[in-house]
């Protein structure tokens, strides 16, 4: 055994003392020399048709330096399936889509700027459940997909599947069965640091953006790539991460904010400031998915499982995050926290005009051991094994490769 | 290729907390108080969602001999640097107060995928670990020619101040090669002669000799770790996502009251199969933090939308268990299962605490008033309704 100095002992916080003290600087702290603050204006529906967008009057109002819209600036694509836009053109497709933006002097001005820009829209039917956006001829969400090519469903293209085993032979060697339909709800991650960001370009053009993220590297590649859209080929995006006050996941995307922080600061050439309240960070952040997921599993007379069928039915929302993946980590606890030879797992992502979610802590962990966890209860119960024993009886085992590997 | 486990303390979890929880004497007591425990499977060994996995970190050393860590991963209150600091430290062999973390910015440090899948502490710890080794072997190399001079001088000193000394024999031109070196506390010292006072050199004096002599240098190290684990195939079912998993299983005590439906937590207890302890507080603050979390989530949690509207916009009307709901005992227990793919051992645990919570209390709640409830959160409403259709409430 090591005989270590430091590990396993108690340690100070390096950044203990100055966060205890009020001094460590978060995005809030944060200003920028000649910093303006923007605004966004979002949706007033889920689903409807951009008419037209009105900003006369919010131009004219004192200490405005910009209003941007999707009219006037380019367009720049979002979102792990690059489904999603900085700002939205056409269509409007969750009640928190971004219409407009402002850069104003003080953070009154822009807000009052925002709400004085109008927008006419012509309201669509919503699709707000997975079950409603499953059947045949309904609303489209998405018309097309990235690429152009017309969509005739709101079904993700996103595949989560895996079968191990014979799950047939593995269900007729049970004796005891048991299914079960459980549901999560949306939930938000409640950082205590609300989102935001500063977005600042220098004389050359280059940015640099001091962001709420947890993926600093592939947020420069996403934002690198925005900055070609906007035709600054080849200029770089530099990225400070300041104090954080979590981030429990909503730092693992590229973030619709910050494209239009980053367009504003560029319209204006002043350092642009986007600090999201929190009744925004509530309304208008993408929180953890809401799921429904069906188990059937069934176990011997001794107890031990033998089969075990998953489906689940993931609500997307109106576009697509890296929480997306969700299911990637549901089938380790379907799979492996158990020895069970037969296994099916399948999982279903939709569109809907509902908000948008992406990842939080445990990343579909907590929502697929919540139906698993609470089923082998009853499955345990139904086959009368006290469920501690039914887990023993069960549970998985070091050095051991997966059952089908 | 499948999913290769290497530790596993499932089956310690499993008894640890049936143990703390008096399983076999409060399973089924009734009294509308209840037992309930879940078990969970994370991954402790980064995720590899992306084709890279990877990490990097830098340490420079300066002429004072502080160690500044370059490192592309996220502090956000999770105590990540407080990890790094003690990983530098240890495997360096300096003080933790002599480490100091730079800011994560994307101009200064190496490439990191990302803060996430419980791998900041099991990234940062390899890294640290792996440029520490380099540095060691650099510094041990050119202390070969160095040491003996400087030490030659702390003995002139020595000598001045204790004019009586009589310096044993020994040639340290001779013991002077670079297998024979040991750094420890910011001071480089041979194996064999530890405790001789001057026979010792701080790693700034050292750093200092070789910075400012001809062709003089300084020192840093760069790696770049990415993890033994594989890209899985997701259509088709699934690859080790990560090097090691996190196994354990958490156990709860709740009462309820049949007349308004509320849930009240007894206790708590999670026992987590952690690899190795790194920073016992930190470690505490993560799991606490996750349970708290979890309990939200089975019990009080959810955006209410209307139209697609989010409806419950602050903190009144979308409720996080505070001090209030959080007042009974929680009782950790860590198993050390020391993964060798782990930097000292360790895992990564940031969210597995999180992942039980919820089904632990309904398995709970099943066990005190005999209803399960299979949608979150586990409002007293639900439980009302479900009391009611349950005909046999156990008194």
């Amino acid at each position: 055994m090591n005989n270590f100095s430091h590990i396993g002992k108690k340690a100070s916080r390096p950044d203990g003392a100055d966060k205890a003290a009020g001094r460590a600087l978060y995005i809030q702290d944060l200003t920028r020399p000649g910093m303006l603050y923007g605004k966004i204006k979002f949706s007033k529906f889920p689903h409807a048709r951009i008419k037209n967008i009105d900003t006369l009057k919010a131009k004219r109002l004192p200490g405005v330096k910009a209003v941007i819209t999707a009219y006037n600036t380019p367009e720049i694509r979002i979102g792990f399936l690059r489904d999603n836009f900085a700002l939205k053109k056409d269509k409007v497709r969750q009640y928190r889509d971004e219409v407009a933006a402002v850069a104003a002097i003080d953070p009154e001005i822009a807000e009052e700027a925002a709400d004085q820009i109008e927008v006419e829209y012509e309201p669509l039917p919503g699709i707000f459940s997975p079950e409603e956006a499953m059947k045949e001829g309904g609303p489209l969400i998405h018309e097309v997909d990235p690429r152009g090519r017309e969509r005739t469903n709101n079904t993700l293209p996103l595949k989560f599947h895996h079968e191990s085993g014979d799950l047939e032979s593995g269900k007729q060697a049970a004796k005891f069965i048991v299914q079960g339909q459980y549901s999560t709800p949306l939930v938000q991650q409640s950082c205590m640091g609300t989102a935001g960001c500063i977005a600042e370009f220098d004389m050359n053009n280059n940015l640099t953006l001091w962001a709420k993220t947890q993926i600093p590297f592939l947020a420069q590649r996403d934002f690198n790539r925005a900055l070609n859209d906007m035709g600054l080929r080849g200029k770089n995006t530099r990225i400070i991460i300041p104090a954080l006050g979590g981030g429990f996941g909503t730092g693992l995307d590229t973030h619709a904010y910050e494209y239009i922080a980053i367009l504003l600061a560029y319209r204006t050439g002043h350092p642009v400031k986007i600090l999201y309240t929190r009744d925004e960070e509530f309304g208008f952040l993408s929180p953890r998915q809401s799921t429904q997921t069906k188990i059937n599993q069934g176990c011997d007379a001794k107890g031990k499982l033998t089969f075990r069928s998953v489906e689940v039915l993931q609500d997307n929302g109106a576009y697509t995050s890296w929480g997306a993946t969700y299911p990637s980590v549901m089938m380790l606890p379907a799979t492996s926290l158990y020895r069970v030879p037969n296994v099916y797992f399948d999982a279903k992502l939709v569109y809907t005009n509902n908000t948008y979610c992406q990842a939080m802590r445990g990343y579909g962990n907590p929502e697929h051991s919540w139906a698993l966890e609470s089923n082998m209860d009853e499955l345990a119960e139904q086959a009368r094994f006290d469920p501690y024993e039914f887990r023993l009886i069960n549970s998985n085992k070091p050095m051991r490769q997966h059952p089908w590997g | 290729m499948g999913l290769k486990i290497s530790t596993c303390g499932l089956e310690e979890s499993l008894k640890s907390v049936a143990k703390k929880l008096d399983w076999a004497k409060k399973r089924g007591e009734g009294k509308q108080r209840g037992v309930g425990m879940a078990s969970l499977i994370h991954v402790g060994g980064g995720g590899r969602i992306y084709r890279s996995d990877a990490s990097g970190l830098i340490l420079k050393l300066d002429d004072f001999g502080n160690v500044n860590v370059y490192h592309g991963g996220v502090e956000m209150g999770q105590g990540l640097h407080s990890v790094l600091t003690m990983a530098v430290a240890e495997s360096l062999g300096v003080r933790p107060d002599k480490v100091f973390i730079n800011p994560t910015d994307t101009g200064t440090c190496p490439w990191d995928v990302g803060t996430h899948a419980s791998r900041g502490s099991f990234m940062a710890g390899n890294t640290a670990i792996l440029a520490a080794k380099k540095l060691r072997s650099q510094i041990f190399r050119l202390a070969e020619e160095v040491f003996p001079e400087e030490v030659h001088k702390n003995l002139k000193k020595h000598k001045t101040k204790n004019p009586d000394y009589e310096p044993p024999e020994f040639d340290v031109r001779g013991a002077a090669t670079e297998e024979r070196f040991e750094l420890k506390d910011g001071f480089i010292f041979l194996k064999d002669a530890p405790d001789e006072p001057w026979l010792r050199l701080e790693l700034g004096r050292f750093l200092r000799a070789i910075h400012f002599r001809d062709q003089g240098q300084m020192m840093t190290a760069e790696v770049f770790y990415d993890p033994p684990n594989e890209l899985p195939d997701f259509e088709k079912g699934f690859g080790n996502i990560s090097s090691t998993y996190v196994f354990g299983t958490q156990g709860v005590e709740v009462e309820v009251d049949t007349e308004t439906g509320e849930v009240k937590i007894l206790r708590m207890t999670a026992a987590h199969d952690v690899g190795k302890v790194l920073d016992p507080e930190g470690l505490r603050g993560q799991i606490y933090g996750a349970l708290a979390q979890g309990i939200g989530y089975a019990l009080y949690e959810e955006l209410q939308t209307e139209n697609g509207k989010i409806q419950n916009t602050n903190f009144r009307d979308y409720k996080i268990p505070t001090i209030q709901e959080l007042n009974f005992p929680i009782d950790l227990e860590f198993i050390e299962t020391n993964d060798s793919f782990g930097p000292f051992g360790a895992k990564g645990v940031a969210e597995s605490g999180l992942v039980p919570t919820a089904p632990a209390i309904a398995n709970a709640i099943y066990d005190a008033v005999g209803i399960r409830i299979r949608d979150l959160p586990i409002t007293p409403e639900k439980i009302l309704a479900a009391l009611k259709n349950h005909s046999r409430i156990k008194r």
